[in-house]
């Protein structure tokens, strides 16, 4: 097929984005996450694609 | 060597003057208590000292520097942690106090032993591997410390070092600052009378934004020896307001609660008589002792005038 | 001796914020998203409802420089969103936490400290935005023929003082506001209307302004012209912005120095 192989860089990138949202949101204590929560990033970041992992880095941590 | 040095400071913001007339001098090391309510002036003050912000009009020289125009040789003399440190949070308590070191450009060595020193010192060496951003208010205030102190200041400015710490976090700070006193000198915001009491050498006071008192500690003392016999009776209904006030070597006295305070012109009178006439008043003592005014009634009539 | 360190910071920071990887990354998808959906233009429509059937779609396929020019330009405001959220707070949210006082009573200057953050995003902003566009024009190459990438790189180059200027003026507004929001919301606004407005102001306003540079740049892309028509066509904006770039990076400095901690 392929239009897989087209968008092939576009899933890449969100696969990536995704998986650097994850490791820093599971290094995180939760006290620095907004809400104070993890789980509800967690599913934000993994079923909301790319926009998930783009709102927890600008808007989800705390530094 | 004259420590600091506040002549005639004022500051004023667009609605409110937040200092009107802070003046005193502090020679020599020893821990300073620099004492006053909410909002009159500690913060804007330690501020200035800090060079963090400018004063409107007067002068203030640190370790003989002008905070304002010489900055760099006072930032090099001076250590300071604010009431609430902040760091950032994703270093470790090592990664921070190695920043800090290379700040003040130490060497890499020097900044690894005084770390080593000055962690173990604060009592956060165990944590010292872990992000700052998951330490307790306590942790922070110590480490907030310790890193104030790496480039062995002269003088320590600590902002309300105490007042957001629990009993235990209490005590072992001010245990920590009675230990730096013996080397440096060490300005020490508060509110809190009994931190003074406990550990400063030196006292001011400050009031609307006006230093109403700078002495030291011993000297606060001495002027104010005054003895006073303190009694109360069993019988709390019985008035001595016309026995009290129809002895001659009595010069003034007050009653709170139960309790009586007796001020006398001629003590070994006072000493020899005062109990046969209050219990020929028909009570009984429930306790009598002979005293000094506390740091307490001191500080209640320096600010109340 | 301390800027060193400062700048040192300022890149272990970028690091352990992961902004190293989010930064470029997002300008890559920011960029490649254009030839990927002009690919597949004539299938989408060909599969849409709605139109009569037996209708014919004839699309002309566009150029490889024709498409990578309307990468840039599609780019323009989303890539700004991202700066002014990636800086917005960097001196605004230190000042808020009280860091900022914990650094000032160091022998810091506030230029020093002022200087390392302008530097730490610069390159973080032309890195990024190197990287995203080698990457989407390879792509591009890939899907719609050859393209000459000197013409690529020259006009990237002529465009990344525009994303330039927004890093400044957002790191000026952080050095004015004590909030990382309040300083976000007032570039944002400032950039709209810098980059918006002078097109309506007449020629010579346009000329110099970001939106005049940008125009030369994807007139550069586009290959329509000759170098040297296009770099020419750029010069006045390129002055301008550099103007604007100056400006605003002394006017957050002496912001800075005048505030209190």
């Amino acid at each position: 097929m392929p239009d897989m192989q087209l968008i092939a860089p576009l899933i890449a990138i969100q696969l990536l984005l995704m998986i650097i949202a994850l490791v820093d949101l599971i290094r995180r204590d939760a006290a620095r996450v907004a809400g104070g929560k993890k789980w509800p990033w967690a599913l934000g970041i993994i079923f909301i694609n790319t926009l998930g992992p783009i709102v927890y880095f600008f808007v989800g941590r705390k530094d | 060597m004259r420590v600091i040095e506040c002549e005639s400071l004022t500051k004023e913001y667009k609605d409110h003057k937040a200092l009107k007339d802070v003046s005193f001098t502090i020679d020599g090391i020893g821990c300073v208590g620099f004492l006053g309510g909410n909002g009159a002036g500690k913060t804007t003050t330690i501020r200035i000292l800090t060079g963090l912000a400018a004063p409107t009009a007067g002068k203030v020289k640190v370790v003989g520097y002008d905070v304002v125009t010489e900055r760099n040789k006072v930032t090099s003399e001076v250590g300071y942690c604010p009431q609430i440190p902040a760091f950032y949070n994703y270093m470790t308590a090592t990664e921070w106090m190695q920043w800090v070191g290379k700040l003040y450009g130490l060497d890499k060595r020097t900044v690894e032993e005084r770390t080593d020193e000055l962690l173990e010192l604060c009592g956060i060496s165990e944590a010292r591997n872990r992000p700052i951003g998951g330490y307790s208010g306590g942790m922070k205030q110590r480490l907030g410390i310790a890193q104030a102190l790496i480039h062995n200041p002269k003088l320590l400015v600590l902002d309300e070092p105490v007042s957001a710490l629990d009993p235990m976090g209490r005590h072992d700070v001010l245990l920590l600052i009675e230990k730096l006193k013996r080397h440096m000198t060490v300005f020490m915001s508060t509110h809190i009378l009994d931190d003074i009491e406990r550990i400063a050498d030196h006292i001011i006071i400050i009031k609307d934004g006006t230093v109403l008192l700078s002495s030291s500690l011993e000297e606060l003392r001495a002027s104010h020896v005054e003895p006073i016999i303190e009694f109360k009776l069993d019988q709390e209904d019985i008035d001595l307001t016309d026995v009290l006030d129809g002895l001659a070597w009595i010069r003034e006295w007050t009653r709170e609660g139960g309790t009586y305070k007796v001020f006398a012109s001629d003590l070994q009178t006072a000493k020899a008589n005062l109990p046969h006439i209050l219990l020929e008043s028909g009570g009984s003592l429930a306790y009598y002792r002979l005293s000094t005014l506390s740091l307490q009634d001191i500080f209640l009539k320096v600010v109340n005038g | 001796m301390t800027s060193y360190p400062m700048i040192r910071k300022e890149f272990q920071e970028l690091m352990k914020t992961y902004k190293i990887l989010i930064v470029p990354i997002v300008f890559i998808a920011l960029m490649i998203t254009q030839p990927i959906t002009m690919k597949m233009l004539p299938e989408i429509l060909a599969n849409s409802t709605g139109l009569p059937k037996g209708t014919v779609i004839n699309i002309p396929t566009p150029s490889a420089p024709e498409v990578l020019s309307t990468a840039i330009s599609k780019f323009s405001s989303l890539g700004t969103f991202v700066l002014i959220l990636v800086v917005m707070g960097t001196i605004a949210g230190e000042k808020a936490s009280g860091v900022a006082s914990m650094v000032f009573v160091k022998p810091v200057s506030r230029a020093k400290y002022y200087l390392a953050k302008a530097i730490t995003y610069y390159t973080l902003t032309i890195g990024s935005m190197l990287i995203g566009m080698g990457i989407t024009a390879y792509y591009t190459e890939l899907l719609f023929g050859k393209l000459d990438w000197t013409h690529v790189w020259l006009g990237t180059w002529m465009y990344i003082p525009n994303l330039l200027l927004v890093v400044t003026t957002t790191l000026c507004a952080s050095s004015f506001f004590n909030n990382a929001v309040g300083a976000g919301g007032a570039s944002l606004v400032f950039n709209i209307v810098v980059f918006t407005v002078p097109q309506f102001l007449g020629k010579f306003l346009d000329m110099v302004s970001p939106g005049g540079l940008t125009n030369a740049a994807i007139m550069m892309i586009q290959e329509n012209s000759t170098l040297a028509e296009a770099a020419i066509t750029g010069l006045p904006g390129l002055v301008g912005v550099f103007a604007l770039n100056i400006v605003f990076f002394f006017m957050g400095w002496y912001f800075l120095e005048r505030s209190e901690i």
